[in-house]
């Protein structure tokens, strides 16, 4: 490898970079636009559902129950006066599901504290109160909160009342559980998306800056110019490498800051570790893109391939937003494919937990075979004539 | 009569030849055509089954300072639980924050060694349970499997050891001053979530798809100048449009159709509501879409341009609809209304509205109004810019 | 020149270039790209490749510099194989590509910087190379802001900067305006005489190749003539214009046989409709700015002429005189600042839709639909002019005869050889019989032998009553015009006929000047001295960019 010939490459890559504006907005404002929507738009917290209640029998206890419903933070209550109505708003998408308390509520609620009918006790039973709670199964995650926390809103009811009664504790032995969440106390998920999310965004990055930048070199008769020259293939791609590595590198670094300093998430883990999983990463987004690149003379082609192979797998298989060991086996054999998945679980670990080395290293070398991969294939289908020997 | 009728004709002819064209030029060359189809199948066979908010699979460990057969129990009944994968015993602290850490598991469970102690005296023990905040939502799920499986264990722990229950006092029970909630789900019964990414995925890959070729088919005429022929042609601004129009429009309706048929038949979607009303809210949805993407070309002077455009449009189009999470959880509330320029945030409603809740056509036509109102803008502006060329 | 090309000046008879029995077909070509080549080259000879489009020429020149390998056969660069040898034979070459191999995103001098750490060569050189081609004054602009002829120079130094002993030159005249085009020849001659440098300069301008001691005229893949242009046998032949015509008919195994005779075509095409005054295009003081008021550039500066039925009208000028604004704003796709246009008497500001359906427009590089067929092409453009049924059937039938493309119609218009892209693009143009037909530089890349056809074509239907508004850089191409207006930086410098020009500059030195020698006698009447360094940036290209703002 001739020293003059490169760097005179990667100086001219610069000028290049440095002169097309849209780069330089590829590399910086992009990003920026996506972290604010991955920030604001991505968020499982969910924050109030809007349900319906319906009072079948207006009582002190049922008044007390819709009161304990409404100070749930969670829920965002409205009453209805008939079943009709409700089902009515959540046909339309204005609430996620309702809640039914039946005529004979009261009635069987006082009558609970009457000697059960059977003999033996484990078999005795009660005539519970019942409440009924529909939800709206077409967002299945909103519904399950819906229950969830409708639930959760009747505990806190029961709690109360049965501290009422001197006479009475908790059912069972009443263990209790204390859920702990380590790494994110608060339970933000912005805190594990936007760190997530720079794998998303520099793999499109990465593509979108390097698509279209070989094919280029050919279309304007330069890499034929080039190729009659000293410098050999080898040569002409790791100039390539270096200079978009930099950008991208730089353009890392600038997301890095904009997430600790902008969006506040803490970040654990050593820098270091940080900037070497993410060069890692890199070299594979940058070969993946120089591979389309190379292969894809069609511009219409080329940004198909971005977006089917680069973009929307990260988006989905990278255990960013749909955990990966929840999918069918086929698609977990899959994602063994796909750098997001390392890069993800590594930026997320150094985020919020720290440098936890055995993951940063099987992450590091996953990404390395895979960018030493793309390398090999760019440079085997880069010829250093115009067709191959 | 006739004059009247020729100049028709004619008219005709023109649009008539622009169209096929428009077709052609997508449909000639074997490598775009299989683009317009392969993408979207494929891409709805792996995320349908890729998106699952359920949680399998996934591994949990036990630190347990107490063993006892009371705790032993307890630990039967976790390891042959069926949400998790496999249980892992852990003797340390030290060993559980290690593979915590490595993700070896996404939760521990802690046993303090005054448990059994606790337990048989009813003095509320406590069982710790930690887990990864770095999957907020996957851990919360596992935090109430967990709960669920306390819960289980402490009724039937009781119920099976009558000697302990009958010497509580009544009110300690099982059920004792609980409420009886039932939940149904209705739509969905068993809360499937592939029924809801599927029902979405109709609207998104129709529009990744569309958007895409519209975008690039104009910057395409730009950059080679036969944009130019089409201007000095007697081709009013309109018609131009019009042939831009009905060519994506139709490949991504077909493609819409092949989803929606595979929806039904393949993955078992219910199909409530009108198939017709249905398609006729997709058309006036991807029309929209075709008018954003020629908005974004008539922005845009080469294809690379047109392709960045397109994807700085698709991924707030995509994230900002209510898809990878619910419009009201958008933080802050005031860029939940940034949303009502999204005409994807609107058609998914409509979609899960027909397919699975059989909403009616009042209910379809609040939400296909601000579509309309989009398509009107965008294609009102792409209008304006082809006649502005024409000068 | 000694200082700046050190090369050892061996003035020997060995060969540089030896060829044999090349051959090379390309995959899914039914036709060998080159067949049997032997041809071999003297250190310090200067020839010219002359050949058609297609003929084959590119390929040879990539071969001799390793960038295609040959099916059989052998190459030898001053002895050495490019196969094997491949970094001798590149610091024996120096290869300069179509379009120059420029970046056009570095300047001038950042240009050079990188081929001389290419090559590894010395930085030394670079003021005297900058020095040699008349570019110090230039060396920190951009190269896509550099004028035609100085883009060529440019790119002739980058291949420069290694002492090379061959220099290949791939149609290096390409969109170059005549005056740079003399002076690159002198500088080039010059580099022979003084470095003993070979050359093969490619090239379809017959007028250019004609300029060399010895040529190579290829046809289709072969060899069809090796030797001096200005031989005995083609000066008593008629000149060598039709010499190579005679020798390309000769060489076509297929020669398009027109089967519709050129009468009966012109029956066909008879238009009767006459405007009053006969005066069919318009324009009246022409004018547009762009650009801001503090810093405007008038690409076209009050442009005025009336043309009448039947003529054939020649815009005439180089790359970026403004031909094209002038063009465009004619028929209606750029709106003039000032000043007014009509077409058959219908204002194109007031009725632009009526205005357009009377002309027949060929846009500039052939712009056809690429992936549509021959057929599917001409069925767009008879459709979206009105055509249909059996009339459109019956018109695109017989534009298919007469053009000779019935054998590509069901072929993608990208893949046709050019000279059958343009017979497309014409008969499209004219699929629904305009009576005004408007040509953006028709010809450009186009061989000899179809450019001749081109204008008999052209010429059949002007006098069919067809109005031809033309635009050209071809020089001798203004003989075939009625009228030609000289365009040179945005004014028009004289309207008349070829003669009338001709006669303009007529002196004793010079009795009997060529069309460019009236061209450039002309510009520099204009008090341009330095034409080619005060060209500037070619119009249109920042045109395109500005076209928005008003």
């Amino acid at each position: 490898m001739n020293w003059r010939i490169v760097s005179a490459l990667v100086k001219k890559e610069m000028f290049q970079i440095v002169r097309d504006p849209s780069s330089i907005l590829i590399a910086f404002i992009l990003p920026v636009i996506l972290l604010f929507l991955f920030g604001f738009g991505i968020n499982f917290d969910t924050n109030t559902v809007k349900i319906g209640i319906i009072i079948g029998d207006k009582t002190p206890e049922t008044i007390e129950i819709l009161d304990t419903i409404r100070h749930s933070r969670f829920l965002d209550v409205k009453v209805f006066n008939s079943r009709k109505e409700a089902e009515y708003a959540m046909l339309a998408g204005k609430i996620r599901g309702f809640a039914i308390i039946p005529n004979d509520f009261t009635k069987k609620l006082k009558s609970k504290t009457k000697k059960p009918t059977g003999q033996n006790a484990a078999s005795r039973v009660y005539t519970y109160p019942e409440i009924q709670v529909i939800t709206d199964g077409s967002e299945p995650n909103t519904a399950k909160f819906v229950s969830s926390y409708i639930q959760g809103a009747l505990g806190v009811y029961g709690a109360i009342n049965i501290q009422k009664s001197p006479k009475s504790i908790r059912g069972g032995s009443g263990i209790q559980v204390i859920e702990r969440f380590w790494y994110n106390p608060a339970l933000k998920s912005t805190y594990f998306i936007l760190p997530g999310s720079l794998a998303i965004i520099m793999t499109m990055i990465g593509t979108v800056l390097t698509a279209l930048v070989i094919a280029r070199e050919w279309e304007r008769g330069t890499m034929e110019a080039i190729l009659t020259t000293k410098a050999t293939k080898g040569e002409f791609l790791f100039a390539k490498y270096i200079s978009y590595f930099l950008l991208s590198m730089a353009s890392i670094l600038f997301c890095l800051v904009l997430i600790i300093f902008v969006f506040r998430v803490p970040f654990y883990g050593s820098f270091f570790a940080f900037m070497a999983v993410s060069a890692f990463f890199m070299l594979g987004a940058l070969g993946f893109g120089f591979f389309v690149s190379t292969i894809s003379k069609d511009q219409f082609i080329a940004s198909q391939i971005a977006g089917v192979v680069g973009f929307m797998p990260s988006m989905m298989l990278s255990g960013l937003i749909y955990e990966i060991n929840s999918m069918p086996l086929f698609l977990r054999i899959l994602t063994i494919f796909i750098p997001a998945r390392y890069y993800v679980s590594s930026i997320s670990s150094l985020f919020l937990s720290g440098t936890i080395l055995p993951v940063i290293i099987r992450d590091s070398v996953f990404l390395g075979i895979f960018a030493l991969l793309m390398f090999i294939l760019v440079y085997k289908i880069t010829p250093n004539r115009l067709e191959a020997a | 009569m006739a004059e009247i009728f020729k100049a028709f004709q004619k008219r005709f002819a023109r649009l008539f030849a622009l169209i096929i064209k428009e077709f052609y030029s997508v449909w000639r060359d074997p490598k775009s055509r299989s683009l317009l189809f392969i993408p979207p199948i494929v891409q709805l066979f792996l995320f349908s089954h890729a998106a699952t908010l359920d949680i399998q699979n996934i591994s949990v460990a036990v630190l347990c300072d107490d063993l006892t057969p009371v705790t032993r129990e307890f630990l039967n009944r976790v390891s042959s639980s069926k949400y998790f994968k496999k249980v892992i015993y852990v003797k340390s602290k030290k060993e559980m924050k290690n593979a915590l850490d490595t993700e070896a598991v996404r939760g521990v469970l802690y046993i303090k060694n005054d448990f059994t102690k606790k337990y048989l005296s009813s003095k509320n023990p406590e069982v710790e349970v930690i887990l990864d905040g770095r999957h907020t939502n996957g851990s919360q799920i596992i935090g109430a499997y967990i709960g669920q499986i306390v819960q289980d264990f402490d009724a039937s722990f009781a119920r099976s050891h009558p000697g302990v229950l009958s010497a509580m006092p009544d009110s300690m029970n099982p059920g004792h001053g609980q409420i009886l909630i039932k939940t149904r789900n209705w739509y969905n019964p068993n809360l499937y979530y592939h029924w809801f990414i599927i029902s979405s995925l109709v609207g998104i890959l129709s529009m990744s798809m569309v958007v895409l070729l519209s975008a690039l088919s104009l910057a395409r005429e730009k950059e080679s100048g036969t944009f130019d022929e089409l201007l000095v042609s007697p081709l009013k601004p309109y018609e131009i449009l019009l042939g831009k129009l009905i060519v994506p429009l139709f490949f991504g309706v077909v493609d819409g159709i092949i989803i929606l048929i595979a929806a039904k038949f393949v993955f078992g979607l219910p199909m409530e509501g009108n198939i017709f009303l249905y398609l006729f809210a997709l058309v006036c949805f991807l029309v929209s879409v075709v008018g954003i993407g020629l908005f974004v070309s008539s922005l845009t002077k080469t294809q690379q341009q047109a392709m960045l455009g397109v994807f700085v449009f698709m991924f707030p189009a995509m994230i900002l609809s209510g898809y990878s999470a619910p419009v009201e959880n958008i933080t802050p509330a005031y860029l939940q209304n940034l949303t009502i320029i999204n005409p994807l945030r609107f058609f998914l409603v409509i979609s899960k509205g027909i397919i699975l809740k059989n909403i009616n056509f009042y209910l379809c036509l609040l939400n296909l109004i601000p579509i309309i109102f989009i398509s009107f803008f965008t294609l009102f502006i792409a209008n304006y810019s082809f006649k502005n060329k024409l000068g | 020149m000694q200082q700046v090309l050190n090369n050892k000046s061996d003035v020997s008879d060995s060969l540089i270039v030896e060829v044999s029995n090349l051959y090379k077909t390309f995959k899914d070509a039914d036709v060998p790209a080159l067949c049997n080549i032997s041809l071999s080259l003297k250190k310090g000879e200067l020839t010219s490749l002359v050949g058609p489009d297609g003929a084959g020429k590119t390929t040879f020149l990539r071969m001799l510099s390793g960038l295609l390998i040959p099916n059989s056969g052998r190459v030898l660069i001053d002895g050495f194989s490019p196969l094997q040898n491949m970094n001798e034979v590149k610091s024996i070459i120096g290869y300069m590509p179509q379009k120059f191999g420029l970046y056009e995103d570095l300047s001038v001098i950042e240009n050079l910087n990188l081929y001389v750490a290419l090559n590894d060569g010395d930085k030394a050189k670079i003021p005297l190379l900058l020095e040699f081609a008349g570019l110090s004054d230039f060396k920190d602009r951009l190269a896509g802001k550099l004028s035609g002829g100085m883009k060529q120079k440019l790119g002739l130094c980058c291949t420069l900067v290694s002492n090379p002993k061959l220099l290949l030159l791939d149609e290096p005249s390409v969109g170059v305006d005549p005056l740079s085009r003399r002076e690159l020849m002198k500088i080039v001659e010059k580099l022979v005489k003084e470095n003993n440098i070979a050359v093969i300069w490619s090239t379809s301008y017959l007028d250019e190749a004609e300029k060399f001691e010895r040529v190579f005229l290829f046809s289709d893949g072969k060899k069809i003539y090796d030797g001096s242009p200005k031989s005995s046998e083609i000066l008593s032949g008629g000149g060598f214009e039709e010499f190579v015509v005679g020798k390309i008919k000769e060489n076509k195994t297929n020669t398009g046989s027109v089967s519709i005779s050129l009468r009966n075509f012109i029956k066909q095409e008879a238009y009767v409709e006459t405007p009053e005054n006969g005066i069919t295009i318009c324009a009246d003081g022409l004018t547009k700015i762009y650009g801001t008021k503090e810093k405007p550039f008038v690409a076209a500066d009050n442009i005025s002429f009336k043309i009448k039925k039947g003529e054939i009208f020649g815009l005439l000028g180089p790359n970026g005189a403004g031909k094209s604004t002038t063009f465009k704003m004619l028929c209606g796709l750029i709106r003039p600042t000032s000043g007014l246009s009509s077409i058959m008497g219908v204002k194109m500001n007031e009725n632009p839709t009526l205005a357009r359906s009377y002309l027949g427009y060929m846009a500039q590089k052939f712009s056809l639909f690429g992936n549509l067929s021959v057929r599917q092409n001409l069925n767009f453009f008879a459709g979206v002019y009105g055509l249909f049924g059996f009339e459109k059937n019956k018109r695109i039938e017989t534009l298919l005869n007469f053009f000779d493309l019935k054998k590509y119609e069901n072929f993608d218009a990208d893949t046709l050889p050019l000279g059958y892209k343009q017979r497309l693009a014409l008969s499209c143009a004219i699929v629904h019989k305009p009576p005004v037909l408007f040509l953006d530089e028709p010809t450009s890349g186009v061989d000899p032998l179809s450019r001749r056809e081109f204008w008999g074509q052209i010429n059949a239907l002007s006098k069919s009553g067809t109005t031809v508004l033309v635009t050209t850089h071809f020089m001798d191409e203004a003989q075939f015009c009625s009228r030609i207006s000289l365009i040179y930086k945005g004014k028009s410098l004289v309207t008349s006929t070829p003669l009338g020009l001709k006669d303009m500059v007529k002196t004793d030195k010079n009795p009997n000047p060529t069309m460019e020698d009236a061209f450039i006698e002309l510009i520099l009447r204009e008090g341009n001295t330095n034409a080619d360094k005060d060209a500037m940036t070619a119009p249109e290209a920042s045109a395109s960019g500005m076209e928005d703002s008003k």
